[in-house]
């Protein structure tokens, strides 16, 4: 499988990156870990005359706290090394865990966080959390930089909001607070290293009362793009989270969602897994939210 | 369209150092086979899933299908071809070959960079993590079982062999496999 012969450009500063994007437009492509890339170029749905390489460019591949307390992981750091990273581990397990379920090691080990993001396929892994986590990323340009949140970027399938001349920069995940808990839980039953079939992803917040005062919960697979289901949070936002009432804010999910039917299920099989993944996520981030604080006496 | 310039690529490949010019969209993987005729890296799928092009860049396993070979300048890459040492093979080259753990042998070279990584990451995996670790690696004729039992003897070869580097005693080893492991690994 030959590839179309293409320029290929190594800037290693970011102003040499950004003069090249500007001078070759959309004829020119960004190449990160370049897994998702290379699948487009093979099968002919990109035919760049250039690629621009991300990986000699510094500074974009820490992993590190910043001084607001959240975790800055640099567009270029790998999947295996967010994974890998005891920092990550420690404070965002649920990060490490979720990045583990992504691909196969040796694909982990290539993919980049920013390139996943900005690839823009709503069956990957790591949007659904770090929709659930509130995440937003920092995109930067010849002009200056702006902070988007992960809620936002997904436009329309395999489309993003970053505008021509951007690139990301930066993902950065706020610290969890106390009495709160956060998961992601992937339905892949064909094989490890497939896409889900379903991915779900819940954050919850717990008063002191055991009252769910903050909840977020994104998806996968189940439509264009990566989503959030308004409608559940809603009905949950506020409430002591029993299992019924749950059961039932979770069938809210119909009306959020567009699954296409698919090798890893039917239009309707999704559905049903939506609903069945959501409410298994906030169970699981609930006992996660009570183990996680004192709780109350 | 201005005509395309061959780069200059400087890589280690196996230990020895390479000069060649090559063209930006050429993968990895050819540069491998065609310019180096290192043709025990197969080309399986193409497209990232099946395994049979795994080298390591730099100790990590990649698939050589997606990469280009001008991203691996300065780089230091392994193959199959550059696992034994002094003719002798591999301790987990020797499983595979004491344990059955090929048939017809295509995904057999990936299938053993994909355990050379996940070895060199955890001496001592559980079978969990041995399935985890070669999740992206496919074969079509063993069933995995043998694939999971050989590298699990290609542990104890690999510590029986630093043990006798230590100096201290081998140990026999329980198992169908015992011969295997104080037969060969012990030896220098
Ligand atoms: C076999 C296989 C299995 C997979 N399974 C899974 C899975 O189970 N779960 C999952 O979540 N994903 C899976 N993936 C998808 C994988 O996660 C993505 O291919 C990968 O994350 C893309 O990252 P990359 O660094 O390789 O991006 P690239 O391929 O280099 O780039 C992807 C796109 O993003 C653009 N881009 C990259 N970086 C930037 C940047 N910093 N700023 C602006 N634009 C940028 C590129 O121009 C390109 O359009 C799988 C992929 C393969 C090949
Ligand atoms: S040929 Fe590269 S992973 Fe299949
Ligand atoms: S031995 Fe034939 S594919 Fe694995």
């Amino acid at each position: 499988m030959a590839l179309w012969p293409f320029d290929y450009l190594e800037p290693t500063s970011p102003e040499e990156c950004f003069a090249l994007m500007a001078e070759h437009g959309s004829e020119a492509k960004l190449l990160a870990g370049g897994t998702a890339l290379m699948q487009f170029l093979k099968q002919g749905l990109a035919r760049p005359r250039a690629l621009i390489n991300l990986k000699r460019l510094p500074g974009l591949g820490g992993i590190e706290v910043g001084p607001e307390g959240a975790l800055r992981l640099g567009a270029l750091a790998t999947h295996r090394r967010i994974e890998d990273a005891p920092l990550v581990r420690e404070r965002w397990p649920m990060l490490a865990e979720m990045l583990q379920l992504v691909a196969s090691p040796r694909i982990r080990n290539m993919a980049t966080i920013g390139g996943n993001l900005c690839h823009g396929d709503a069956n990957e892994d790591p949007p659904p959390l770090l929709l659930a986590l509130d995440a937003s990323v920092r995109v930067i340009s010849r002009v200056g930089e702006r902070l988007l949140p992960v809620d936002g970027l997904f436009t329309d399938f395999y489309e993003t909001a970053l505008k021509p001349g951007e690139l990301l920069a930066e993902v950065r995940v706020p610290p969890l607070p106390p009495r709160s808990g956060a998961v992601y839980l992937k339905f892949a039953p064909k094989s490890r290293q497939d896409f889900a079939t379903v991915g779900a992803a819940a954050f919850v917040r717990l008063a002191d009362a055991g009252r769910c005062v903050e909840l977020r919960l994104g998806l996968a697979g189940v439509a264009p793009t990566p989503v959030r289901a308004r409608k559940v949070e809603a009905a949950l936002q506020g409430q002591l989270l029993s299992e019924p009432l749950v059961r039932e804010a979770a069938a809210l999910v119909e009306d959020e969602i567009d699954p296409v039917g698919d090798i890893r299920g039917s239009a309707g099989y999704k559905r049903e897994m939506a609903k069945l993944f959501l409410r298994r996520a906030v169970a699981e981030a609930l006992r996660r939210a009570g183990a996680a604080g004192p709780g109350p006496t | 369209m201005s005509p395309r310039q061959k780069r200059q690529l400087s890589l280690e490949v196996n230990g020895e150092p390479y000069e060649l010019l090559v063209e930006p969209h050429w993968l990895l993987v050819d540069v491998l086979r065609d310019q180096l005729h290192l043709t025990g890296t197969k080309i399986g799928c193409g497209i990232g899933v099946c395994g049979a092009c795994t080298v390591l860049v730099d100790g990590q396993a990649v698939s050589s299908c997606l990469a280009l070979a001008v991203d691996a300048h300065g780089k230091a890459v392994t193959t199959i071809e550059g696992l034994a040492r002094e003719g002798r093979l591999h301790p987990i080259q020797q499983a595979f070959i004491a344990c059955g753990g090929f048939q017809c042998g295509f995904c057999t070279p990936g299938m053993i960079m994909g355990a050379k990584e996940l070895l060199d990451r955890n001496p001592a995996p559980t079978e969990e993590e041995i399935r985890a670790g070669l999740s992206g690696n496919l074969c079509r004729c063993t069933g995995y079982v043998k694939i999971i039992e050989s590298v699990q003897v290609a542990v104890r070869l690999l510590q029986e062999e630093m043990a006798g580097e230590a100096g201290a005693p081998v140990s026999p080893g329980p198992g169908r496999h015992a011969a295997v492991g104080s037969g060969q690994g012990g030896a220098r």
